[in-house]
Parts: C-alpha cells; structure tokens; sequence
C-alpha cells in the first residue's frame, strides 16, 4: 500500500492563469509526517490555476469495490484535496459493487473516503447497474430519495452567485423512462445556468473495449442534451479514463477507473482526445467564468491529461439558474 | 457450364446471407446506424407519450370511481362491470380478427395487473413498515428493504409466475422485446441488455446465476441489467414502483424498493449472444 500524501513535498502548484499562458509555479505544500521510508515520488504540476471565486469539485467512477486500488487511488484524493480544496464530489455511478449490507457501505464507501468525509467533503452520486437504486436514500450520497435529480453549485461559496453559475444534473441512465425524460428537459430547458453538466453512469461516447459507447442512450439523450446547452457530461462504466473530442459541441469524459480498472481496455478511435488505461484515476475540475480547467489524475498523482475549454454553448439566463 | 450451375445453386443462399441481421450488419455505416436510431427512438418516445396520455386518462377515471364508490359493494360491482366490459370488448375484437386491438388488450391486463398490485400490495405493505427517510443511513437501508419484502411476500403468498405478466400478455410483450431488438437498429439495444445482466455481463468479474423465482429476493450482490431506453418505452408503462430488468434472456418484473422478484417471463428475448444474436458493435 502507498502511504498516502508521500509524494507531495516535491510537487509543485501550478497557479495563475494556465488557460492565457500566464503560470506562476509556486513552491509545493510541505508536509511534516511525509514517511522517511517512502519511495521515489513522482513529480507532478497540477495544472489547475486556483482562481479566485473558482469552482472546485472532484469526479471519481465505479468505485466501491473494497479493493486496494480504491483504498490507494482514495488516499491519493485526500492528498490532492491539501492542494487543490475542492468542495464536493460527483460520482458516475457503481458507488458499492456486489452485496450492499451496511457493511458494505462502510468499507466501500465511508472508510476510503473518510478523510475527504471528515473535512466536510459532500458526495452527489449517480446510480450505475451495480448500484442498488435504495442508494438514492443514502444520506451520504446526497441524492434526497431521487434517482434523478438536479443541483446547484455556487462558485465562491453559496450565496455569493446571483445568477449564471454551474447546475449539475445527475441522470439513472440504467433506466431511462419516460417520466425522467420529461423531467430532464423540463429541468435542463428551465434553467439558466451557464454551465450545465450532466453525470450518469453509462457513456454515450466511450472507447472502451468491454461496453463502448451506449449508443440507444447517445440516441436518446444527445438531442436534450443539444437541444438544451449542455457543455460537458461526466460517466463511468468503462473502466478507463477517457477525454473524447468535442461531440455535438458537448465534452464527454469517462472516469470509470476510480476503484475499478481495466488495464489495456482502450482501444483509441477517431472520438478519443485523449485516454489511459493503465492505472486508477480520478479527475479534478475548475470552473472559472466561461473556462473549464480539468486534470485527470492517477492512483500514483501522475498527472495523466490535463487543459481548459472554454464553455461551447451560451444559454440565455433565465429566472431559475 | 457446370460453373454456370454451381453459381446458380450460390444467388439463393448469398440472397438470404445479404438480408440476415447479421450479414446486413457487417456493411454497416455508423452514421446511417445514428440515423436509423434516432428515427426508432424518435418512434419509441412517440409511443411512451401516447401510453403517457392512456395511463393519464386510465388514473383520473379510477380517481373518479374511487371517489364515487363509497362501500365495498359499490366498489366491487365496478370492478365485475369492468371484467365484463373488458371481456366484451375482447370477443368483439377476437371476432373482427383485429389482432392490433387483442395486442393492446393483453398489455392493458399487465398494466392492470401491476396497477393492482402497486395499490393492493406495495403501497399498504409500505404504509405498514413505514417510509424511509430521503437522508437514511446504510444500516436503515438494508432494514427498509427487508422489511418491504417481508411485508409484500406475506401479503401475496399464493403468487405464482403470470400473476403480472398473464398468459395472454407474454406472446405479445415477447413480440414487442423481439421488434426493439431485432436488426442494425436492435443491435445497440441487444448490446446495452448485456451490461450488468448477471450471467452474461460482459465484464467476466461480474458474472453470477440468478435463480429466478416468484416472491424471492433479487440477489444484492447481483448487477441489475441495463434496460434499454427503446424497450422500456415501448412495453407497457408500469408504475415507478415496478420496473422491468432482465436475466439473461429472462424478463423480470422487480419490486425496486424491495429488491424483490414479482413475475418473470422466460425466453421473452431473443438470443442475446451467440451466432443468431446478430453482429453487435
């Protein structure tokens, strides 16, 4: 097992504003109870500019397995935390794999995740096809009863955003009837949010070799999602890491290996951009004004894909963001 | 000469390889697949909407009698019209041969049949354990759900398969299943069926048996198959308590809540993999 945070004395910060080509690398956060023993670090930028008033949030999928490789990639999301003070987490579904006693749900889910638990740290999961759908009444997962549900982040702290800002929306693509058709639109045509993302479990666009994308759902969902402003969409289900080209001006990532990993799952085609299939990763997101800042990072804090977009679509503001 | 005879005995079998599944799928260009989908979806939501509207009318007149019919009298000499009204109507449509009408017939008795169950069973059985909070703990969970499953199994002990899916229901629900899946348009819905279905993920690390049987807990250990959207738009619309998931080929009709199996419908599938699944991509 890693001791967790070994490495982050020889990291550096990259701070400022990467996007415009402006980057001050300030000195790496220090840690005391860094272990004497541990091996040879990694040295890694993370690439994110910390702007001030900036949203910051955590992706992680397919998860709760209980394995080391959760445990490991777990303890590098609180190393991460000591630099980049993300404030909530979104998971894409598979939260507890196999029997989901209460047990199951403490060495699944609540020991990993601990520390980032125990900093106050909140969690909005999606459900996956191993995830029980009582899931949605699990305080932890702040899903309020609902296998669909919307949410809002304010960048900066609550309160402090009038209008505009970042709405996420978090879909049960294991069984999309009717009914959460009709809610999704309502919602996503209801709002005036500059940035709308939308986070389930199964891809509708994926490069991986076991599932792929899920083409009924592409066929189902894209047209809300184009027909709406939706800029980015976060899944699982795919045990790599997957950032795809821009498609129908939306960014689809897979994050699928946050406990669960394929080794040698990705087989590249014409909609990959960039992926990995080689070790645990989970991803880290900024949204400062109309720039997405993102970095994929592994089990071992390498950083694996890092940029901004900017956001592709612009929404008329309306009442309701 | 003998060539000439040899190619002849070649065109009928090249003829039927060209119209197979299959054989039409190896040729397949992804944007004509985009585009067929987005026309059998387009079709699909079409259909939920109008069983959107039927149920819609179907609940104010049962709000209505509900509020007309006082006693229990009253109340059960509306149901024996209804069976008769509903028995008429399927002689007359027996006799016309209108095989579209007799289709919808047997999936109105489903959608009874869950409705039924829905308001005779799960609601009191969940009026009688109670709730669970929007903010539970793990431990509630668990106990919420085996306490649901106990309460609906003691309240339909005779249960038995076809209760839900009746007799004259399942050839037509195969039918509609068969269409959905079937060809280059079916083929992503046959792909999407495979995802967390236990015995034939296919991720190998999440294979396991589900033993189906009627009133018995569905595995928590085991995944839930992913339904795909076609399907589920197109067979009937059941109540958010009741959903359709399958096991293998197998449909079952799963009380969510209380993770517990209602009916099932055998083979109700066509063969997801193999030779005769049809090429999925």
């Amino acid at each position: 097992m890693r001791a967790p945070l070994r490495d982050l004395a020889r990291r550096t910060i990259l701070l400022g504003l990467a996007g415009a080509g402006v980057a001050v690398l300030a000195p790496a956060l220090t840690r005391a109870q860094a272990p004497a023993t541990a091996a040879a670090p990694a040295t890694s930028t993370l690439p994110l500019p910390l702007k001030d008033g900036s949203l910051r949030f955590m992706v992680m999928g397919d998860t709760g397995t209980a394995d080391p490789g959760q445990y490991e990639t777990a303890r590098e999301m609180a190393a991460m935390r000591q630099q980049f003070p993300f404030e909530f987490v979104v998971m894409v579904g598979d939260n507890i794999y196999g029997s989901d006693s209460a047990a199951d749900y403490k060495k699944k889910f609540e020991d990993p995740y601990k520390p980032l638990l125990d900093a106050g740290v909140k969690f909005y999961a999606a459900l996956g096809n191993h995830d029980n759908p009582n899931q949605a009444s699990y305080a932890l997962f702040n899903m309020g009863g609902q296998r669909y549900y919307t949410f809002r982040a304010s960048p900066g702290g609550a309160g402090k955003l009038t209008h505009g800002g970042v709405r996420f929306f978090a879909i049960d693509s294991n069984y999309l009837r009717k009914e959460q058709l009709d809610w999704l639109t309502k919602e996503l045509g209801s709002s005036g949010s500059d940035w709308k993302i939308c986070f389930f479990h199964h891809p509708l666009y994926s490069s991986g070799k076991t599932h792929g994308s899920s083409l009924e759902s592409r066929a189902t969902l894209e047209p809300i999602f184009v027909q709406n402003g939706v800029s980015v969409v976060l899944t699982g289900h795919d045990h790599i890491y997957e950032r795809t080209k821009l498609e129908q001006g939306i960014q689809h990532f897979v994050i699928g290996s946050g406990g669960s990993l394929r080794r040698g799952d990705l087989a590249r085609t014409d909609i990959t951009e960039k992926g990995y299939d080689q070790d645990y990763v989970f991803m880290l997101a900024e949204i400062a004004g109309d720039e997405f800042y993102y970095a994929a990072v592994s089990r071992k804090g390498q950083i694996i894909d890092s940029g901004v977009f900017k956001r592709p679509q612009t929404t008329e503001a309306s009442p309701r963001p | 000469m003998s060539l000439l005879r040899s190619s002849l005995v070649w065109i009928p079998v090249l003829l039927l390889c060209a119209s197979s599944p299959a054989a039409r799928a190896l040729d397949d260009d992804p944007a004509e697949i985009q585009k067929e989908l987005a026309e059998k979806m387009a079709k699909a939501i079409k259909k939920a909407e109008e069983a959107q509207r039927k149920a819609a009318e179907k609940a104010a007149k049962r709000e209505k009698e509900a509020r007309e019919d006082r006693t229990e009298a009253q109340q059960e000499a509306r149901e024996k019209a209804y069976k008769q009204e509903r028995e008429a109507a399927h002689h007359a449509a027996e006799a016309a041969h209108d095989v579209a009408k007799l289709d919808a017939q047997a999936l109105d008795l489903m959608e009874d049949a869950v409705e039924d169950y829905v308001k005779k069973v799960h609601k009191p059985a969940e009026k009688q354990v109670g709730t669970l909070p929007d903010k539970a703990t793990a431990a509630q969970i668990d106990a919420h759900r085996r306490a649901l499953a106990q309460a609906i199994r003691a309240m339909r002990p005779q249960a038995r398969q076809g209760d839900l899916i009746p007799p004259g229901a399942q050839p037509v629900v195969k039918r509609v299943i068969a269409d959905e899946l079937a060809g280059r348009a079916g083929a992503p819905a046959r792909k999407e069926i495979l995802a967390g279905n236990p015995p034939i993920d296919p991720d190998h690390d999440d294979r396991m048996t589900v033993r189906l049987a009627v009133n018995a807990d569905y595995p928590a250990a085991a995944a839930l198959s992913t339904v795909p959207p076609s399907v589920i738009l197109t067979l009937p619309q059941l109540r958010k308590e009741v959903e359709y998931r399958f096991v293998n080929r197998d449909l079952v009709l799963l009380d969510v809540e209380a993770n517990l199996i209602l009916d099932f419908l055998r083979s109700a599938a066509p063969p997801l993999t193999g030779a005769t699944a049809g090429k999925v991509r």
